[in-house]
């Protein structure tokens, strides 16, 4: 036995199975890495392979060269955090830290030392879980986690059992599955009844608010959606990744009405290599450009529409539409809203962030964690009044920096004015170029092999290109004939299926169009040049029913509040009441339930029962020894009690039944014997 | 029950994501961790109390050990519960110490302890305790067990008897013309298998046909071969190397198979072949204590012609 021993060597089958087990904790320590977003598969698609190539790569342990790699790596990649840090917004330490800790991770797991006790590992393994849970409120956290914590109560154990050799170990292998599965059924059970029962204020605020005060100035947050658009070599692919960035709730009203343009923020600035950009100071110097009916104001956690918002109507009764929004922590501090939206009200555990509202109709809340609000819907104005902005107001959003890579834009949009008569407006214009590009270029999903990556090249080849290309084109091509347009960021819902009230918003629905202003519309409207662009509408099939079941069953665990809690109490004291009811009504259906847990219970006993209880060849032994009135000593076997019993005065049939169960018991358990051997 | 090093290192993990809990706005995910480690320590804690809840143990008697040598005692967990990840500790009065470990007791609830190398003497455990961590290893739970095994430790054997006493044997073998092939006396019959008796021992043939264990007798051990004379009055190096001698001759008569009679002050006793008997006059080795120089010598009425006295 060894007294203290970390990793036990692999043996010539294979990897030990505390190694497997912790390849499996950091399988899914990256995977939590991955759902949050914060890096790019490619970067984590490295980690993954030297994970599971671990048993390979640990025979290199204790080369020099070996650790200098790891070693070399990690201060890399810290100096990268610290250069992050210092030039970038904060925002990117937290993406920097995550990639850190889990290069540490895979660090760890590939460099430790046969005296090493991983106990860094595990701790480390489970730091992650609780930093990713904290901004992600994916069902697919769910599943990782669900892999994580049997991985994290089974690797422990084994652990405990490194010190023991290789024999004692396998010897208990079987036997301390059987209970890691038993250990992490009770151990959820007894997550699960702190959840429900233990007292805990949900609207708890920060005690250290100010240190999370992590408000990031424009920052650029991958998830899909993003607050700057550029072409020039930014891959695009994390905009299709399935994380699910909100949740939708239709708390009354239609669910098919819901608006499928939820905006994040609007791209007023353009680039110089065709892309566009957040304007920071978003109020131009008349209030003219400011959508007016758009503008909302600040009271306490509710976002409303000014009393000025002319036309807009907050409607009532059965027109009424109440949205709950959950959005998942990140660091894009965003509120999507639809334009539809006339008041929002932020949940009331958000007392601690800073909310902004923007010119353009976007806000922004600071703290960067899970956000919770609801919008509820209002009516457009049915006769817009007419707005007339000045020059200097128009210059502002038909700017566009002289580029060879808007030129074709430019050039396009002068060809399609030809086609329309000199009095066309804004309105007519843009839909004029919008059909056209929607016809005449294909749309390529992002990160499509051989879509556009420039405007040039969007509009000079059949490459096709994505949301983003149409808009950013629409965009220019608007300015260019001096009409005010803007790209706008946010996200594009797929409409909900039939009976469905709750609907998941991915990181793919992510959407880029167009908002252009029109004095004869009284002010911005939206149109989205991209063509037959689905959001991504779930898939039909018993598989999304499930998935759909359980995301809203995860939901309801994230969202779990003092309501919540409420239900459930209520609930659990009416549970005798309606099963009292239900027995009057559904007499039958009761008795078929209950018969049937009756026989799961006598079942269950009978198995426990046969496992515990001794053979039924020695149950029978007992029996002729009780009858005989003998009982067998302590280390003395069937036939010595037997030849004891027989030297005695006893009942010579008894003595025959004695020596044939003795018998019988032996068949069973050794061999078959010979009945003469047991004479006396 | 007290902490491990991982369990330190973990309860402060624990304190920090719970400050970071409460230091940021709550969240239910957040919580849900929180709470899933604070049920693994609950339920840890529980878990490795009840490992060893009522647990009993039996040490066997290893038999006499030799001093300067690290040996092996048998231990096994009595019961039916299953438990895992079992360390015995052997704390003896010398303050030396044994640990031996049992990974699972389910299948063979036995394991072997590994003893430090001790020293001649009746060592005595001043407290044998069984300890786990299991299943976390949070915390280590250590009960006492209510069993006290005594080791007797023989003197170290010289490497070879003394010459004369080599040659006496030898010779006495010789001229009795009853050694075997294998160096050993021709067996004279059979006898019941006394407990303790090495297995090698038992005549397996006749043990089936006579229902019981019986072993082999040798003509050895009727007769009165080779005797040693060990005069006590002596102390310190001198004592032992004694001693060392006349364990020497022990395992030389034990390994050939002889008879051999041992003569002390208070000790006039054949040992002969089999195994309980020899181990009786290595324990007498491990428990023999000087004497002052005032005190009588061995009474030795019978010389014999294998005599070696050890003066």
């Amino acid at each position: 036995m060894r007294a203290r021993c970390g990793l036990p060597d692999s043996t010539r089958k294979g990897p030990s199975a505390l190694l497997l087990c912790m390849m499996g904790i950091v399988a899914c320590n990256v995977r939590f890495v991955q759902l949050t977003g914060a890096a790019d598969p490619l970067w984590l698609a490295p980690l993954y392979v030297i994970t599971l190539a671990a048993p390979f790569l640990l025979r290199f342990r204790d080369s020099m060269v070996y650790r200098g790699i790891w070693n070399l790596a990690i201060v890399l990649f810290f100096l990268r955090l610290v250069l992050h840090a210092s030039t970038s917004e904060l925002a990117f330490v937290l993406h920097d830290g995550l990639m850190l800790a889990i290069l540490c991770q895979v660090h760890v797991l590939n460099n430790l030392r046969r005296e090493q006790r991983p106990d860094l590992l595990f701790i480390n393994s489970y730091l992650i879980a609780v930093i990713t849970g904290y901004i992600t409120v994916d069902l697919s956290f769910a599943f990782t986690f669900a892999i994580y914590a049997p991985l994290f109560i089974v690797g422990l154990q084994l652990q405990n059992l490194a010190r023991f050799d290789s024999r004692q170990r396998a010897a208990a292998l079987p036997a301390m599955g059987r209970e890691s599965v038993r250990r992490s059924a009770v151990l959820v059970a007894a997550t699960l009844l702190a959840f429900f029962f233990f007292p805990r204020d949900f609207n708890r605020p920060a005690l250290f608010s100010s240190y999370f005060d992590l408000e990031a100035d424009g920052s650029s947050y991958e998830v899909g959606f993003t607050q700057s658009l550029d072409f020039a070599g930014i891959d695009r692919e994390a905009g299709q990744s399935d994380r699910v960035v909100m949740r939708l709730e239709v708390l009354e009203g239609d669910p098919r009405s819901i608006p499928r343009y939820w905006r994040g923020a609007t791209l007023c600035d353009p680039r110089r290599s065709g892309g566009w950009e957040v304007r920071e100071d978003a109020l131009p110097a008349s209030s003219l450009m400011r959508d007016p009916a758009w503008e909302l104001r600040w009271q306490g956690l509710r976002l409303a529409r000014a009393t000025d918002a002319k036309g807009w109507a907050r409607p009532d009764g059965e027109e009424m539409t109440r949205v709950h929004v959950t959005r998942a922590g990140g660091v894009e501090q965003r509120l999507f809203l639809p334009r539809e939206a006339f008041t929002v009200d932020l949940d009331a555990i958000h007392t601690e962030g800073e909310l902004v509202v923007r010119s353009d109709g976007t806000a922004a809340y600071s703290n960067p964690g899970e956000l919770r609000y609801e919008v509820q819907l209002g009516l457009e104005p049915r006769e817009p009044a007419h707005r007339a902005p000045g020059p200097l107001e128009v210059e502002s959003f038909v700017q566009q920096p002289r580029s060879l890579f808007n030129q074709s834009a430019r050039t396009l949009a002068r060809e399609l004015s030809r086609r329309l008569p000199d009095d066309a407006g804004a309105l007519r214009v843009t839909r004029e170029f919008a059909a056209y590009l929607a016809s005449r270029y294909p749309y390529r999903a992002p990160g499509t092999p051989g879509a556009a990556r420039t405007l040039d090249e969007f509009l000079g080849t059949e490459a096709g290109g994505h949301c983003e290309l149409f808009a950013s084109t629409l965009a220019t091509m608007l300015r260019s004939r001096n009409i005010p347009a803007r790209v706008v960021s946010g996200f594009m819902l797929a409409p909900p299926p039939p009976g469905e009230r709750v609907l998941l918003v991915r990181s793919r629905n992510a959407h880029a169009w167009v908002e252009v202003f029109s004095g004869g519309e009284g002010g911005w409207f939206s149109v989205d040049p991209t063509p037959q662009l689905e959001a991504g509408g779930e898939d039909a099939g018993w598989m999304s029913g499930v998935l759909a079941g359980l995301e809203e069953r995860w939901a309801a665990l994230t969202r779990f509040d003092s309501g919540s809690r409420a239900r459930f109490w209520e609930a659990l004291r009416s549970l005798p009441g309606d099963l009292i009811r239900r027995s009057e009504s559904e007499l039958g259906a009761l008795a078929g339930l209950a018969a049937a847990v009756a026989l799961l219970v006598l079942l269950i006993l009978q198995v426990r029962r046969r496992r515990l209880s001794p053979p039924a060849t020695v149950e029978a032994l007992r029996r002729e020894f009780d009858r005989l009135g003998v009982q067998l000593e302590p280390q003395e076997t069937p036939r010595e009690g037997f030849r004891r019993a027989g030297s005695g005065e006893v009942d010579p049939d008894r003595l025959v039944a004695l020596r044939l169960a003795v018998e019988e018991h032996e068949r069973d358990r050794y061999a078959s014997v010979g009945a003469s051997d047991l004479l006396p | 029950m007290r902490p491990t090093h991982f369990g330190v290192k973990s309860l402060l993990f624990f304190t920090a994501i719970t400050g970071s809990f409460y230091a940021a706005p709550y969240v239910n995910l957040f919580f849900l961790l929180v709470a899933f480690f604070a049920a693994h320590w609950v339920l840890g804690a529980w878990w490795t109390y009840a490992n060893l809840r009522g647990i009993e143990a039996t040490i066997e008697d290893p038999g006499p050990i030799q001093a300067g040598t690290r040996g092996r005692v048998e231990w096994s967990v009595v019961g039916e519960s299953r438990r895992f990840g079992l360390s015995l500790n052997l704390e003896f009065e010398s303050g030396a110490k044994g640990t031996g470990g049992l990974a699972f007791t389910g299948g063979d609830p036995r394991s072997a302890l590994q003893l430090p190398a001790l020293g001649r003497g009746v060592h005595r455990a001043r407290q044998v305790t069984v300890s786990s961590s299991y299943p976390f290893g949070l915390l280590t739970r250590t009960v006492t067990l209510a069993v006290s095994p005594v080791l007797h430790v023989y003197p170290e054997p010289t490497a070879a008897p003394p010459g004369r006493l080599a040659q006496e044997l030898a010779a006495a073998d010789a001229t009795s013309g009853r050694l075997g092939a294998q160096g050993r006396t021709m067996p004279a019959g059979l006898r019941p298998r006394v407990e303790g008796e090495a297995l090698r021992e038992i005549h397996w043939r006749a043990s089936a046909r006579r229902g019981s264990l019986v072993v082999n007798e040798w003509e050895s051990d009727h007769e009165e071969g080779q005797a040693v004379v060990l005069d006590r009055r002596c102390e310190g190096d001198a004592f032992e190397r004694r001693l060392s001698a006349v364990a020497g001759a022990v395992t030389e008569a034990k390994r050939r198979g002889s008879a051999l009679r041992i003569v002390s002050q208070s000790l006039d006793q054949t040992y002969t072949g089999s195994g309980v008997h020899w181990d009786e006059a290595l324990r007498f080795l491990a428990e023999v204590e000087p004497l002052p120089e005032s005190a009588a010598a061995p009474e030795h009425t019978s010389p014999h012609a294998g005599e070696v006295r050890f003066a």
